[in-house]
């Protein structure tokens, strides 16, 4: 029988506005952008925009690499940083934190310090970072790299050590331990990890903002047409990237999810 | 020629060291490790198979140096309390997965496999996922997959602790049985004497890192070498004074006391004396008994454990309940005597 104590009532209260509070605004773009005529028609003329369209396939294509790059230099990271005791461990620890915690824009100019034209890094790479999909894709990974490593040093942390050093004794290489015994059950976290991490670079604008402006993203897009036209030009593509995000959030989520589960 | 020999083996964790630990084993005896927890028994274990690098010294398997090797060619297999089966794969997965390494053919994997399942009798469990199968029958896969490799050593690290009294039994009688068949040296770290005594023909002793005594079973536990050992293996310690020699026996005065031994020791030395609970005999007859009263009583499945006490001393003594039974309760005076061959002196440590 439900319990209407005033712990659960309280309970109800705060979770409302903590609901509220997060879809509000999100719901709130979306509806007065489809139930009014002229901002429907508005949408309408927005996504039969082309260049909408590769503005928001640029941003989920650096996106995707950022995290690619995030899932194969994050994992042998996550990997050494909760397995092994090394000297520099706590210093490592703090810096791959430090993106969390800085504002974008600061990211940003870091970034740029390093790899803008005469940056330490910038000045003698083939790779031209400012204004460019490699500036766009560098500031997105730094920002989201942090959550996928967290992520992923979490998942690898519930693998009890155990259970590699049983594979070791049956004749299993630390690499073969890895891969069919930890690689499989932290894979959950690697993939929450990843999703979370390619939308935390699909919403990044701070550091694209200031490393890498042009080719626009969706972000910087959205904010362009804020500038140059006004809210009623940026609404139409900011409730586009809502609507598409959530899809691809929602199918990755629920085909994953299936295959892990269905792995146990 | 030792089958496992360990020389002077020092490993360093930082917070806990083994210390010069020097051991030797013949290939198919099953040695029992005990000791109080964190002792280093685990450790030792651990080391053994390769998790832990020896600082100084080494371990030999005939006489082959494997101090330096990685486990996965130490050919050692280990088994844990909580089973450790890679809850990504089944059964069968789980027991081939040793196999894979050294055999690529996929028929002679199912039919080794199929092989290490009847033996322990987990057959119609090879499909199954290990979180769907109970305590007992995770135990019996974690055997399996540690003996399919057919290891040199098989190490055990309190296999028997996480289940109940019924399935601890069963899966004694399954280890004692499939170690013979596997020819296997086994180790075993355990808590319970019951194992000890079921299972091994020689025990290792530890507390804080080291070896305190190793050896057969029987010597160990009839003639402890010191005071920690002696109640670790559950046996009274009783202090009194050589006071002479009669008939071949040694007499030991005990408070008012004089109890008789086999052991050698010089007159007027202060010794401790060590009897086993089980090796004291409650007697009728008042000649040469000790009179005690009973303060505690417990019972076990088939057997009494009680506390007795007089004025000059406290003992523990076990007993299988029959007709003195009914004299055995509590505050009731009985009378003991003690085989003088199961009394054990230490010179050198009375009072």
């Amino acid at each position: 029988m439900y319990n209407k104590s005033p712990f659960k009532i309280t309970l109800y209260i705060f979770s409302v506005l903590a609901v509220i509070s997060i879809s509000l605004p999100t719901l709130n773009l979306i509806f007065t952008q489809l139930l009014s005529y002229r901002s429907l028609c508005n949408f309408i003329s927005t996504i039969l925009n082309t260049e909408v369209w590769n503005v928001i396939a640029l941003t989920y294509l650096a996106a995707l690499t950022s995290t690619t790059i995030s899932i194969l230099l994050g994992i042998p990271l996550a990997y050494s940083l909760e397995r092994y005791n090394f000297p520099v461990k706590k210093f490592i620890e703090s810096f791959a934190d430090l993106p969390t915690v800085i504002p974008h824009t600061v990211a940003g100019i870091a970034l740029l310090s390093i790899l803008g034209n005469s940056g330490l890094i910038g000045k003698f790479s083939p790779v031209k970072f400012v204004d460019s999909f490699s500036g766009i894709v560098a500031a997105m990974f730094f920002v989201s790299f942090p959550i996928f490593l967290n992520s992923v040093r979490e998942g690898i942390a519930k693998v009890d050590k155990r259970l590699e050093d049983v594979a070791r004794t049956l004749g299993a290489n630390d690499f073969k331990a890895f891969t069919t015994i930890t690689l499989p059950l932290s894979m959950r976290s690697i993939i929450a990890g990843a999703i979370v991490a390619w939308a935390r670079a699909v919403s990044e604008f701070g550091a694209i903002v200031i490393l890498a402006y042009y080719p626009l993203v969706a972000s910087t897009l959205i904010y362009d047409k804020y500038l140059s036209e006004g809210l009623n030009s940026a609404e139409p593509i900011a409730v586009l990237l809502i609507i598409l995000t959530l899809i691809i959030f929602g199918v990755i989520r629920i085909v994953f999810w299936r295959e892990c589960n269905s792995k146990g | 020629m030792a089958f496992l020999e360990i020389k002077n083996l020092f490993v360093d964790l930082k917070n806990f060291k083994l210390k010069n630990i020097n051991l030797k084993i013949d290939k198919k005896d099953y040695v029992t490790i005990i000791g109080p927890t964190g002792s280093g028994k685990s450790i030792l274990l651990e080391t053994i198979a390769g998790f832990y690098k020896p600082t100084k010294g080494k371990i030999l398997i005939e006489q082959l140096d494997i101090s330096n090797l990685p486990p996965e060619k130490r050919c050692i297999s280990i088994v844990y309390q909580d089973f450790a089966l890679f809850p990504n794969m089944n059964v069968y997965e789980n027991i081939a997965y040793g196999l894979k390494k050294k055999e690529k053919n996929s028929r002679i994997i199912k039919e080794e496999v199929e092989k290490i399942a009847e033996d322990v009798g987990i057959t119609n469990l090879l499909n199954r996922i290990p979180n769907t199968l109970s305590g007992g029958e995770k135990q019996r896969v974690a055997i399996a997959r540690a003996l399919v490799t057919k290891p040199k050593i098989l190490l055990m690290d309190e296999p028997f602790s996480a289940l109940d009294v019924r399935t601890k039994d069963s899966l004694r009688d399954l280890i004692e049985n499939i170690v013979k068949k596997y020819e296997t040296t086994v180790i075993h770290v355990t808590h319970d004497l019951d194992d000890v005594f079921r299972l091994a023909n020689k025990t290792i002793i530890m507390k804080d890192g080291e070896i305190v005594q190793n050896g057969y079973v029987n010597e160990v536990f009839s003639k402890p070498l010191n005071d920690f050992v002696a109640n670790f293996v559950g046996a009274n310690v009783l202090k009194g004074e050589i006071i002479g020699k009669k008939d071949g026996y040694t007499l030991i005065k005990i408070g008012r006391f004089v109890i008789r031994s086999i052991d050698n020791a010089n007159v007027g030395s202060k010794v401790k004396v060590y009897i086993r609970p089980e090796e004291i005999i409650l007697s009728n007859d008042l000649e040469d008994s000790i009179v005690c009263s009973v303060e505690k009583i417990k019972r076990f499945n088939n057997i009494l454990w009680i506390k007795l006490s007089n004025d000059c001393f406290t003992l523990n003594a076990i007993v299988t309940p029959n007709i003195t039974e009914k004299r055995i309760s509590i505050g009731n005076k009985i009378f003991i005597k003690f085989d003088p061959s199961k009394v054990r002196i230490l010179e050198g440590n009375g009072c």
